[in-house]
């Protein structure tokens, strides 16, 4: 009899335990997240891929004009039951200045004493490629879009981003800029006496 | 039979209802979107057409061609854990991955706009000047639409423009600590020199002297002691 209440109770002492042990257990894992903690997960980031310099070549661009502009372009399909539709924010860079590559060996001309004269070449725009793609922001993306219809939706941006920045009004603000820069830098040489002429008529000027 | 014949006729109006609730939904989803979009458009358009305009001065004397091929293999997994034990489980048929060439022009500019009086020096016909150290400006990012591949198991999505771009970004962000920028800087400075000299020379100046600084709005007396570093070199 007392034997089988000593086994009772170290029995009901080992039970206990075991389901204490259980408890902290389940506690434990229901501080962590819970008993069953799953998410769906994908790999978001870029794999380490080398770098190709396919060129460096030595320019003369002088910019006096930076247009940081952006363009909201859509376009649609219409498609028997549906229509598919994109809309992007494309952001760019134009560079309105001289290049220095297009001046013949006479563009400047030191006259006698503290007088110079300067003939530039017309104000344009200094970069074909001016879209940053990498800021490029997708505001709506519904359907299927091939690549050629992106690059189409890119020229557009690109067309009207030109449009509106590469205007006869920025140009000549180039100009101007171009005029007051340059007599600065003149007159700290020592050149107090300076005429800035450009070639053509930039005003009327087209790409 | 006239039961059973009931019964089939009941099947096909559910079906039929069924179908009709379908199509309703899908187009009241639709017109939703649709709703989305114009609306996406008009937050846009108060958003964007940006036109900033800044007056400079700088000089472009090197341009970079870089091209990249952005990659990445995205495998969709299940992750967590059960009753304390890690779960790492890659879903069957859940990869797609993507290559995206890129091309990048990154140019290297001296802001002429930094010089002052207090940065040139001039005694008859000789000429030195202390030039800010050139700076560098990523000017175009182009996607090779071309030549982009991808390809996309049964339980994907192929990558959308919305993914593309926001991987080109990871791309370029990459560059600006893989690139070799001493080099460049190096590059830059000779390239400006060689852009300035041949005008200096037009000038009528005889002696050319450029020297480089980190920083040109900081005070005087660096731009003082590299002349006077030039005058010693020189003697």
């Amino acid at each position: 009899m007392k034997k089988k209440i000593i086994f009772t109770l170290i029995l009901v002492v080992v039970a206990a335990g075991l389901l204490f042990w259980a408890g902290s257990k389940v506690k434990q894992a229901l501080d962590n997240g819970g008993l069953v903690n799953l998410s769906l997960t994908t790999q978001q980031d870029i794999d380490q891929t080398p770098i190709e310099i396919n060129s460096i070549r030595r320019i003369g661009q002088w910019e006096f004009l930076s247009i940081k502009t952006e363009e909201l372009v859509d376009s649609v399909k219409k498609g028997f039951f549906f229509d598919d539709r994109i809309v992007c924010i494309y952001r760019g860079t134009l560079s309105l200045g001289i290049d220095m590559e297009k001046c013949d060996s006479t563009w400047i001309s030191a006259q006698k004493g503290d007088s110079i004269a300067l003939r530039l070449p017309a104000v344009g725009l200094l970069d074909q490629n001016f879209i940053n793609e990498a800021e490029t922001n997708v505001f709506f993306e519904e359907g299927n879009w091939n690549e050629k219809e992106k690059e189409e939706l890119y020229q557009k941006a690109r067309r009207k981003m030109l449009q509106r920045a590469y205007s006869k009004e920025n140009r000549l603000t180039a100009e101007q800029q171009a005029r007051i820069q340059i007599t600065q830098l003149m007159n700290s040489m020592g050149f107090s006496h300076v005429s800035i002429s450009f070639e053509g008529n930039t005003s009327g000027k087209k790409k | 039979m006239v039961k059973r014949y009931l019964e089939t006729d009941m099947k096909k109006r559910y079906l039929l209802f069924a179908g009709l609730a379908v199509l309703l939904s899908a187009s009241a989803c639709r017109q939703e979107t649709a709703g989305q979009a114009e609306s996406a458009i008009e937050q846009a358009d108060s958003a964007t057409v940006v036109l900033r305009l800044q007056q400079c001065s700088r000089i472009y004397s090197t341009e970079y061609k870089i091209h990249k091929i952005i990659t990445n293999r995205d495998q969709m997994k299940l992750e967590g854990n059960i009753i304390n034990r890690k779960v790492d489980m890659p879903i069957p048929s859940g990869t797609r991955k993507i290559a995206i060439p890129i091309d990048v022009v990154i140019k290297g500019y001296t802001d002429l706009s930094q010089i002052s009086e207090k940065n040139i020096k001039v005694e008859g016909k000789k000429i030195s000047i202390i030039l800010p150290d050139p700076q560098f400006a990523v000017t175009a990012v182009k996607i090779d639409r071309k030549n982009i591949a991808q390809t996309a198991e049964l339980m994907r999505s192929r990558y959308q423009e919305q993914d593309i771009n926001r991987l080109t970004r990871q791309g370029v962000n990459s560059l600006h600590k893989d690139l070799p920028w001493n080099e460049f800087l190096e590059t830059a400075r000779s390239n400006a020199a060689y852009t300035l000299f041949p005008i200096l020379q037009a000038m009528g100046f005889k002696e050319i002297h450029i020297q480089y600084r980190d920083n040109l709005k900081e005070d005087s007396k660096e731009s003082l002691l590299l002349f006077k570093t030039i005058e010693e070199r020189k003697s």
